[in-house]
């Protein structure tokens, strides 16, 4: 049997804004798993993973990130986590490098190992030949690779992505999907929300698919698809059967493309 | 009906009303704050009508320089207006891919700034108008005219400054230029206004009497008093000044519209600056919490120009006060020292609303593995350490001569920029920094507080010093 404590832990997790927000959550993800948390506009994805960050207390509930409780050592469990927002937030009058610098110096990192690490994102992510300019003048997919390495730097146990994709082009979007990948195969927990299906279905180990505040499933797609008792569906036909059976609002999956009409001759 | 002016201009007024600061924005603080202004203005006109009568000659004068001033305080509010119009809302992809005209976005957008800067000021106008027109003065509600008049003057001229900016500096400067050049304007004609009639001494209307520059290059039947003369003798003129601008709007809306909006496309997604230093530097890492946390904040500060202004500007405000204090020094202990507890305090608060409250991305500081308090320590030192050698001047400036009173003065500035500080501590909400002019108008009991807490530190310095001599 494995004593190893699970990357994240989340019990009975509430959360309520006038009304729940977040209705009696349990997640259990492990070490070194890809996790993509998926759920339509409003289901409480956010919220959840904002109270995992501690940028949120919980009405009731408790979360342990490798054993740590978030709620009772914060400051010990911050230090292994990284926070992605969807929104790219970034000081616009620091240069990339000073970015990195700041948040180096928040985790209190040794100065070797931060610029080591700095160089090393900066070049994998394209960033090395502007690592001197202010981010005011980026573009959003830079602002969001900037906000990545910041993720990064302090090598966290456990990051946490929300919409990390979102805006971005092709090249950008695989250069962070690949930094993702690479992060989880050299042992980081990854949970990432993302309204885009094939992205959860190319990169995650297990999915959740929570809508209302409520985990509705769990597990590969595999498991996803026998739950939804789809055994030939894409994940988006798993997705949609399964919120519109736990929310009460079916929505029918897409019927397969019709194949094309050749053209007159 | 859809699409037509009056439609436009319906729909940027509620922008307009929209985007007014937080706070006193709402209404009922909005008529508390005129009721206020009546009040006070009642008081005055009270005063007025007790003191001995004004030379005839004396109102020309008084008229220029108020007109002066207003026109100069209009055209900086018209100039930061026309710069958000062309880089803060960035609607302009919307209305000109819309099948409406576009000189008829101009029109509106134009019309709503005369009118936003025209209310701006007449709210703080108008209050005093009005007391001085119940109190026999009549004439007073000439303001009613004279206030949209600069108004519209004001927005033509900041219309034609913003474009020759735009075409001077290029989209990438105008903005912070723009709001830089507004601040001059106003700190540059507020003082000269204040100082001229400080220096003139305490004599009661000597202001008016002589005018912004009566004792100096102009006397007070020269030309230049002409219009204000013309103005004051009936009701037609203003009437016809006031149609005469809106003209001019008009015509400038007209010529420079159109590149105007070209401007205004060009500088979408167009930032402010670059970066000064050299490409390529090598990367430094050698920050604890602490250092990281108060050097980002002074980063922060020092390349944003425009809030600089903006905190310097709060400074040279209180250069004619320093005048008055300067001039009453008595006994070998100036007043002036004063001065140095208030701006302490003044100063404190600004910088420390910008560390503390206007933290830019304050998820990356909940996340970090730092306690409140160490943040918070770090953004006091950052905010307070700007102020130290202000603080500490007294102190080394009169250790020769009087060092009791300097330590007793450099102890009370540093204890009143503490306390204001520590006011911006239990501040919850988070604001931006872009609201730093508008955080006194969204709060204006917190600036009532601040007052006091300064005014506290003064009688204390008072005391002390007192206690000193007594002993």
């Amino acid at each position: 049997m494995n004593d190893a404590p699970l990357a994240l832990a989340v019990r009975d997790l509430r959360k309520s804004f006038g009304r729940p927000a977040v209705d009696g959550i349990d997640l259990s993800i492990r070490p070194g798993e890809f996790y993509g948390l998926l759920g339509p506009n409003g289901a409480g994805k956010t919220t959840t993973l904002r109270m995992v960050a501690g940028l949120l207390k919980p009405d009731v509930g408790r979360i342990e990130v490798f054993g740590v409780d978030v709620q009772r050592e914060p400051i010990a469990a911050k230090r292994l986590i990284a926070w992605l927002p969807d929104e790219p937030l970034l000081y616009n009058k620091l240069t990339v490098a000073e970015y990195l610098e700041f948040i180096a110096g928040l985790w209190g990192m040794e100065p070797a190992r931060a610029e080591r690490n700095a160089r090393e994102l900066l070049k994998r992510l394209e960033l090395w030949a502007h690592r001197d300019e202010r981010c005011e003048g980026f573009s959003r997919g830079m602002k969001q690779k900037a906000v990545l390495a910041g993720a990064l730097i302090h090598e966290p146990k456990l990051l946490i992505l929300d919409e990390p994709l979102t805006g971005l082009d092709a090249g950008i979007a695989r250069q962070v999907k690949d930094l993702l990948l690479e992060r989880a195969r050299s042992g980081c927990t990854i949970i990432l929300t993302t309204h885009i299906l094939e992205v959860a279905e190319r990169l995650a180990d297990r999915i959740g698919i929570i809508a209302s505040g409520k985990l509705l499933a769990e597990g590969t797609l595999a498991e996803l698809r026998t739950t939804a008792g789809d055994a030939g569906g894409t994940l988006e036909d798993v997705f949609l059967r399964l919120v519109g059976a736990g929310t009460g609002s079916a929505i029918e999956p897409a019927p397969p493309l019709a194949a094309p009409r050749a053209l007159p001759p | 009906m859809p699409g037509s002016s009056p439609w436009l201009l319906r729909h940027e007024a509620l922008l307009y009303w929209r985007e007014r600061p937080k706070g006193l924005g709402s209404n009922t603080a909005l008529v508390l704050f005129v009721v206020l202004l009546h009040l006070v203005g009642l008081l005055l006109a009270w005063t007025w009508s007790h003191a001995p009568p004004l030379a005839d000659s004396a109102a020309p004068a008084a008229l220029t320089s108020a007109a002066l001033g207003l026109l100069f305080w209009m055209i900086a509010r018209s100039l930061v207006r026309a710069v958000q119009v062309l880089y803060t809302r960035g609607d302009f992809d919307l209305l000109l891919g819309s099948p409406l005209p576009a000189h008829r976005f101009m029109a509106a957008r134009g019309t709503v700034i005369a009118i936003a800067v025209t209310v701006e000021v007449g709210i703080l106008i108008w209050p005093f108008a009005n007391a001085f027109a119940l109190f026999g003065h009549p004439a007073a509600l000439k303001a009613y005219l004279l206030v949209p008049t600069l108004g519209l003057l004001a927005t033509s001229v900041g219309l034609i400054l913003t474009l020759l900016l735009f075409a001077l500096c290029g989209p990438r400067r105008t903005r912070v230029i723009g709001q830089v050049l507004s601040a001059i304007i106003a700190i540059g004609f507020t003082v000269s206004l204040h100082i001229a009639n400080m220096l003139n001494g305490p004599s009661k209307h000597g202001a008016f009497n002589q005018g912004v520059w009566g004792n100096t290059a102009f006397a007070i039947d020269d030309p230049m008093y002409a219009p204000a003369r013309v103005w004051l003798a009936g009701n037609a003129v203003p009437l016809l000044l006031l149609l005469v601008m809106a003209a001019l709007l008009a015509l400038t809306i007209r010529q420079v519209g159109e590149r105007f909006l070209t401007a205004a496309i060009a500088s979408s997604g167009v930032t402010a600056t670059r970066s000064r230093r050299p490409a390529h530097s090598e990367l430094r890492f050698a920050g604890k919490p602490r250092r990281t946390l108060i050097l980002k904040e002074i980063r922060l500060l020092v390349r944003d120009p425009w809030l600089l202004t903006q905190v310097l500007q709060q400074c040279v405000a209180v250069l004619p006060l320093a005048v008055v204090a300067w001039s009453h020094s008595r006994n070998g202990l100036p007043l002036i020292w004063g001065i140095d507890i208030y701006l302490c305090g003044l100063l404190s608060s600004s910088l420390s609303w910008l560390t503390l409250v206007a933290e830019e991305v304050p998820d990356i500081l909940a996340t970090a593995p730092l306690a409140r308090d160490q943040i918070v320590r770090a953004k006091l030192a950052a905010a307070l350490w700007p102020i130290a050698p202000l603080a500490l001047l007294p102190a080394v400036v009169l250790a020769g001569s009087h060092p009791w009173f300097g330590i007793c003065v450099s102890v009370c500035a540093a204890g009143a920029a503490l306390s204001c500080a520590l006011l911006n501590v239990a501040e919850q909400a988070p604001a931006k920094r872009e609201d730093f002019r508008a955080r006194a108008r969204a709060k204006p009991l917190r600036g009532f507080v601040e007052l006091a807490i300064i005014v506290g530190w003064s009688l204390l310095c008072w005391g002390l010093v007192w206690l000193g001599r007594a002993a």
